[in-house]
Parts: C-alpha cells; structure tokens; sequence
C-alpha cells in the first residue's frame, strides 16, 4: 500500500504545477514521423486504451468505452493491471464526457491527471504528473470519463 | 452527460465559481449568490447548465456535418437536466441529494450507454472502405488536420491537440478560432494547480471543513471531510455488489442528505468559494487575461448554443 500524502489530496485540489519541462509529445502531427501510437490509432471507436510500454508499445492492458474505478479488480476493461501503464489513448467521441481522467488511486482517489480526445494519445507517460504530485508512469489504478472542465492536469 | 462522481467542480478546484459557474441546483439557469459574489468586473463564468448546452450543440453541430457526408451519428442526452448535476467537493443541494445519493445510480447508467455507444456500433458495422470514409469525415486527415499548442500554466508544459473534419467544424463554429480558445483553455481551467495547494490548508477552508465534520458526525457519520464521505460510500456500494444494490444506495442517500445538509448548515459552499476568489485574485495579471478571454469565448459558445440546441428537460 502506498504511503502519500493523502492530505494533498483530500480536497482533491490539484498540487502546484513541478514545472518540469516536457519534452514534446509525440502527437505526431501531418510529418513524416511515423510513430507507434500513430500506428496503433484505431479510428474513433469511442475507447479508451493503455499499454504496458511506451509509445503503444507492449501489452495492451485495456480497452474500454465506460469507466473502471479499480484497474486490478475484475471487469470494468483493465483488470490486474495497476501501476503499468506508460502510454494511454483516447479515441472517445467529442462532445459531453469525452475526456479520460485517470487516477493514481482506485475508485477515482489520490491525485489526477486528463487526456482529451482532441490530444488522441500520450505515448510517453513518465514526464507527466497526477495533480497530487506522483508520476503517472506506471502508476496509474482508475480512469472515468468526465468533461473538460473537470481538468487543470492534462497529459502531454 | 456522465456523473463527475465527487469531482471538483470544472477549473475551479472547489466550487467552480470563479472559473466557470456553479449554478445553484438543477433548476437554475443563473449563478448562485456565491457565484456573484466571486465575480470580478470581467465576463462571468457560465453555469454547468450552460455548459451543457454547449456540449450538447457540439454533438449537434458533429451529427449535422456527419449527415453532410453521408453518416448517421448519435447524439447522447440520455440524462435529464437533473440528472446531470455535477457533483462538486461541495454539494449542498439536499433534495436532489435525497433523490439521486450522490449520483451513483446515474452514473452506472451513463456507463452502460458508454458501453453500447450506438455511434461505435455504427462505425463498426461500415465496410472497411466506409469506416476509412467515416473516420476522414469526423477528424480529417493529411494538411486538413490542424495542430495546435499551449503552455500550461506554472511551468514550460506543452499540451497539443490535432483537431480535423467534422470534429473541428463543431468547434470552431461554437468556439471561433481553435488556436484561441486551446490556449485559453489551457490556461484558465490550469490555474487551480499554481494554488491548490495554498488553498488547500486556507484556515478559514479548513476550519469550516472541520465544522461540516463535526456535523455529520453527530448525524453517525464520522468523516473528515466531504471527500471520505464518499469514498466510503463508493468502497460500501462496490462491497455490496449488485446482490446488495437497494441497500448500498440506501446508505448513499442517507450520507449524501447528511453531507448536504451540513454543507448548507456551515455555508461550506460560500467559504470555499470566497476563498478560492482570494487565491485566483492573487494570480499574476496575465492569467487574469486569459480567464477573461475564456469566459468571454465561453459565453460566445453558449450565446451560439442556444439557437442549435433546446436545453435538456
């Protein structure tokens, strides 16, 4: 069990940015560079994925087009899958819940972080951070659906 | 619109006030006293209702072209006004608590529509010719795909978005120019993080927290805060499984009027609010730009709205 600073996290706030600089994402955009997520994108089918390793690589942990409030337990798309993902898809529709929040704890608690349909994919989650401070590489337990606006923590 | 099951409200972490609108209950189309109060003499922040709207006339807008191009697309309103409530940190509105708990029922409900998204089964049911088509339609590709960035507030984050076809035409016709509203988007709904943790041990939160505690625990529930509140009623309801499902919402309920009532009774929501005010108040001016820049492309979008799409019953 993990030893946090859960008080950070109470009233769900989000912890101050780290200020990490990013390296660019890999959304690859109309260039040539032909990336492993850019492979992997399956059209917008209305899931949401995760894969053990970076850029779409690896095993693919889950699919699912609703929300799993506990990546180890059965059922919900992602089960026995806590604390591995390194890269993440949204191939959600537009519009309403279309944005993926994914939690650092089961049943949506610890700290956040938000990956817009609009953004397709993040391939490299260890330069990112859940708003309660954790890297989210490999750290992930939980994900919903929520809008935009629930969001000050995105994935990049 | 799928439940925010104890989520904070919009961009601002608490009560949505200052950055987008909390609007007082179900019913209400205006901002709360809370809500004014926090207002600055820039543009005012939209309710969730209004919110709403606006996501509804995207999905519109998204079908409408869709049709254009020869596809059908579903539009989801499967929740009622109501029903679609977002459940912030603080919830003080007791007879909707009384009625939906905390929204946990409503939510499994938008689940299983996630699940059977008739837009999906649509798509998959295409020839692999037509799905290609249908893809190209709803995104685009090739130079019609616009790539966007934007810094994230408190640090040299970068986030990008590729927006293309259908999906960017139903945005730019609510929103206007894309590369405006990402940036100021970005920036407005990541301010909470350059103060959430300031605001986080605010006395005067944390103190009216402590009296919302010491309230419902003389209702027989001992929690901290809002926030264990509702993971214990979520670790209940997961414990109990379908076998035990009357029961488990029973027990929401019974918490979620609890957690309400005393919200109400320490003025949780207007303490949360002004306190947040303090800290967005404090932020260095440009941000104060871009916020204003957002709520007015925000309004905007709302303003267009109402003439796509009737609001929800």
């Amino acid at each position: 069990m993990r030893k946090l600073a859960l008080t950070a996290a109470v009233i769900g706030l989000t912890a101050l940015g780290l200020g990490v600089p990013a390296t660019a994402a890999q959304a690859a955009d109309t260039g040539a560079q032909v990336t492993g997520c850019n492979n992997k994108w399956p059209g917008r089918n209305g899931n949401v994925y995760a894969w053990d390793g970076l850029d779409c690589q690896g095993a693919l942990l889950g699919v699912t087009a609703g929300s799993d409030s506990d990546w180890n337990a059965a059922g919900g798309g992602f089960s026995g899958v806590w604390d591995r993902a390194s890269s993440a898809m949204n191939a959600g529709y537009t519009g309403g819940n279309d944005v993926v929040q994914f939690w650092y704890l089961v049943g949506y608690g610890g700290g956040y972080t938000c990956l817009s349909p609009n953004e397709y994919f993040a391939d490299n989650l260890s330069d990112n951070y859940f708003s309660n401070g954790f890297v989210v590489d490999n750290n992930i337990r939980s994900h919903r659906w929520v809008t935009s606006g629930s969001c000050s923590v995105w994935l990049t | 619109m799928k439940r925010a099951f104890a989520s904070l409200c919009a961009a601002l972490a608490v009560t949505g006030a200052v950055v987008t609108g909390c609007g007082q209950g179900p019913d209400s189309d205006t901002p709360g006293p809370a809500t004014t109060a926090a207002n600055r003499t820039g543009p005012r922040p939209l309710t969730w209702q209004q919110e709403l709207r606006i996501g509804d006339a995207q999905q519109r807008l998204t079908r409408r072209c869709m049709n254009s191009h020869g596809f059908a697309y579903a539009e989801d309103r499967t929740l009622t006004l109501r029903e679609s409530m977002p459940v912030r940190y603080v919830q003080d509105d007791v007879a909707w608590a009384q009625e939906y708990g905390y929204g946990g029922r409503i939510e499994a409900r938008q689940d299983q529509v996630r699940l059977h998204n008739p837009i999906a089964a649509y798509r998959q049911s295409l020839s692999a010719t037509r799905r290609a088509a249908f893809d190209k339609a709803l995104d685009g590709d090739g130079s019609d795909v616009q790539v966007l960035s934007a810094k994230l507030p408190g640090g040299d984050r970068e986030v990008r978005t590729r927006l293309g076809g259908c999906t960017k035409q139903a945005q730019e016709a609510l929103y206007g120019d894309p590369a405006d509203w990402f940036r100021a988007s970005k920036t407005a709904t990541g301010l909470p993080a350059l103060y959430g943790q300031q605001l986080l041990r605010d006395r005067q939160l944390t103190t009216a927290v402590r009296s919302w505690s010491r309230c419902v625990k003389r209702a027989g529930l001992p929690y901290p805060d809002p926030r264990a509140a509702r993971d214990a009623v979520r670790e209940n309801t997961a414990r109990l499984g379908t076998a035990g499902a009357d029961k488990a919402f029973a027990t929401e309920r019974r918490t979620a009027v609890a957690d309400a009532t005393c919200a109400r009774a320490t003025s949780l929501k207007t303490v949360a609010a002004a306190r947040e005010t303090y800290y967005v108040d404090r932020l260095p001016g440009r941000y104060g730009e871009a916020l204003d820049t957002y709520r007015r492309l925000e309004r905007q979008a709302y303003d267009r709205a109402v003439r796509i799409v009737p609001q929800r019953a």
